[in-house]
């Protein structure tokens, strides 16, 4: 099954490349769709189904629209961007990624993983009996943090008053 | 034979093209964008561990979910406060929203 | 008889594969990955050509019962009764010329009814269409229907933007906010159910609709009877819809399903009188078939998800075939939203938003509550009464809040 996460390597990293470097914003967005979509698959392959299925529902089906509603409601509707990635103020940005990038796969390389997988089922028992009961107190926080988003991204993205213009 | 280090490179690569995106994109939105696809590759890096060292603890699972869930608040509100930002400056270019500097 | 109608697939599908071994036998042995594989080939081949093949029948069935319904007569020149219409149509729509607009954005218009057949075929696969008929058998079915059904949204988006038109847009741009309302009733008072089987494998949720009485010892012509009976109250009785909870899922899952699917009355997205077709606008020849083919789709998988979650499943009296009740469940709920397509009108953008927001996303809460107090409340009556009583009370007070009693009498001076 080797050749399932090569095809999903690429997948991402050609769809994440596509995703920051297209000049039209909307095109970006469907490509980071198509990315988040590769990830997913990543999960699927760890034998991680349930995040899969998380990755999809949150991702693809949440965050990628909020993006492309912010697309719309910012930019032309076009998506066209008149700054392109590869101007000359960016290249100290391709350097430093490409430094770090370096850094991350040296220090990889002093420790070798070379431990294959012991096959383990979690079922979906499992991860709800943890989350209501290990993990209870982050699981609450968890939602308390999410109901403060939720309020405050209301809050902020309201109309403001008019007279205050 | 796919080894937990193919795992952690593909995490690598992705983070730093994350970083790329934050870096050399203006559009804050572009920059958002970029901060997602870095939390994924925290997440990739997060369950492969979770799969190849000690898969009974379930921790790795369990922190990819929060990570999710932060990163769903995280992309509301800050997109949230891209529109508020975009309805006072007409711009979303981070670096023309500089009135702090003085 | 009723046992060879309900394992007739599977003796088809044996029937292949003795047929295939022994055809290779005659050269070399038989591998042993053969009955996997066609296993996996035959499946695939009967949800590709079954589901469609329902798609051409209900586009048929959708023109005749609104012609009746509207007191017209509906198709009626091709075959008889009209009943190869969906052929004619099908031939009409291969050979038009494709149009894509000059000024479209041509990649991602292409891609976009693709998207659209796939994710809404990609649905199918975690619905048990009868016992032992199951696509995929995920132990996260339920929730990668919702994942899959999420992708729609997207290539709807993709449509209306790609088109590089005014009514598109605006279609896109209201299909995903209807889509991202309704999508959390939606999933919600899927939840119930979940919750109350505490499984999201869609074959475990029909199983658990199955009761299990048994007469002891059947004697004579009364224990006969009783045994009818009780066959048919273990196979009708269980059913989840029959429970307040279930119920009231049930009723928040069609509507807010009416919406995901954008159908009347929440058709905004694709209204005829303001945006003219949404985000097909732009769409023609096979495109716009294949966007045709994934609304269709979308609607029958999302009918066998309610069928499959509320309405037991494939269970029924062995009158029928699992399968047989599966279908009949799913063309009931179809007969009924094209019944509500003729019948209601189309709702404004603030009801639409309202009706999302301040009664069925608070509903559905409570529906949750609702389930968890009958689950846990060990006499079923009682907590079937409390289930109730709950429902009751809040579908009482929250229906206050969207009906609107301060509409003044008009008065018509030129009419």
């Amino acid at each position: 099954m080797d050749y399932v996460f090569y095809i999903l390597a690429i997948w991402i990293v050609g769809s994440g490349l596509l995703a920051i470097l297209q000049r039209n914003l909307v095109h970006c967005a469907v490509a980071l769709i198509a990315f988040f979509a590769g990830i997913a698959g990543i999960f699927f392959s760890l034998h991680a189904e349930f995040l899969g299925a998380i990755q999809v529902v949150v991702y693809v089906g949440a965050i990628a629209v909020l993006i492309l509603f912010a697309i719309m409601l910012t930019r032309h509707v076009t998506g066209e961007e008149e700054v392109s990635p590869f101007s000359r103020h960016a290249i100290w940005g391709w350097i430093a990624s490409a430094a770090v990038l370096c850094v991350l796969l040296y220090s990889l390389d002093k420790q070798m993983f070379a431990i294959s997988a012991e096959p383990s089922q979690i079922t979906m028992l499992d991860i709800g009996n943890a989350m209501m009961q290990r993990y209870a107190v982050p699981f609450e926080v968890i939602s308390l943090l999410l109901t403060a988003a939720l309020v405050g991204a209301v809050v902020i993205a309201l109309e403001e008053p008019r007279e205050r213009k | 034979m796919v080894t937990l280090t193919h795992y952690l490179v593909l995490a690598a690569v992705v983070f730093c093209i994350g970083l790329a995106g934050v870096l050399t994109r203006r559009n804050a939105i572009m920059v958002l964008v970029g901060l997602e696809m870095m939390l994924n590759a925290g997440n990739i890096n997060l369950v492969a561990f979770w799969r190849y060292l000690g898969s009974q603890a379930m921790s790795g699972q369990m922190f990819a979910i929060f990570a999710i869930a932060v990163a769903g608040a995280e992309a509301a509100v800050g997109l949230a406060l891209l529109i508020a930002v975009y309805r006072h400056f007409r711009n979303v270019s981070v670096e023309e929203i500089s009135s702090l500097k003085g | 008889m009723y046992e060879f109608f309900d394992q007739i697939i599977f003796k088809i599908g044996n029937v292949i594969i003795a047929v295939l071994t022994w055809l290779i036998s005659l050269f070399a042995t038989p591998p042993a990955w053969l009955p996997a594989v066609v296993w996996f080939v035959f499946k695939v081949v009967l949800i590709i050509a079954t589901f469609p093949a329902i798609f051409a029948m209900t586009t048929w069935a959708e023109r005749k019962i609104l012609g009746r319904i509207q007191n017209r007569l509906g198709p009626n020149r091709v075959g008889p009764v009209g009943l190869f219409q969906p052929i004619a149509d099908g031939i009409k729509t291969l050979t038009k010329e494709d149009i894509v607009p000059a000024i479209a954005d041509k990649p991602i218009h292409t891609m976009a009814p693709v998207i659209a057949v796939v994710a809404s075929f990609l649905v199918i696969a975690v619905l048990p269409i009868g016992r032992n008929m199951i696509g995929a058998d995920l132990n996260i079915g339920v929730l990668f229907f919702f994942a899959a059904g999420s992708i729609s949204e997207v290539s709807i988006f993709m449509a209306g933007w790609a088109s590089r038109n005014k009514y598109s847009l605006l279609g896109g741009m209201r299909a995903i906010a209807q889509m991202v309302s309704y999508e959390i009733p939606f999933i919600l008072s899927a939840v119930t159910v979940v919750m109350v089987v505490g499984s999201l494998s869609t074959s475990q949720i029909v199983s658990a609709q199955q009761l299990h009485l048994l007469v002891e010892d059947p004697e004579g012509l009364g224990d006969l009877l009783k045994r009818v009976v009780f066959h048919f109250y273990n196979n009708i009785g269980g059913w989840f819809v029959f429970q307040p909870w279930g119920f009231f899922g049930f009723v928040i899952f069609f509507t807010s399903s009416l919406a995901e699917l954008n159908r009347s009355p929440f058709d905004l997205p694709e209204a005829e009188s303001e945006i003219i077709a949404g985000h097909h606008t732009e769409y023609s020849g096979f495109k716009f078939a294949l966007f045709a083919l994934s609304e269709y789709i979308s609607m029958i998988a999302v009918c066998g998800l309610a069928s499959t979650l509320f309405l037991g499943g494939w269970n029924g009296p062995h009158l029928l075939p699992s399968w047989g009740w599966f279908f009949l469940k799913v063309f009931s709920l179809m007969f009924v939203m094209i019944w509500i397509r003729g019948t209601f009108p189309r709702l404004r953008a603030d009801q639409l938003m309202g009706f999302a927001w301040k009664f069925l996303l608070p509903l559905s809460l409570i529906n949750i509550f609702s389930a968890g107090l009958w689950y846990h409340i060990p006499s079923r009556a009682f907590g079937w009464l409390a289930s109730a009583l709950i429902m009751g009370g809040a579908y009482h007070f929250l229906s206050r809040g969207v009906v609107t009693r301060d509409i003044e009498k008009r008065i018509y001076r030129f009419a």
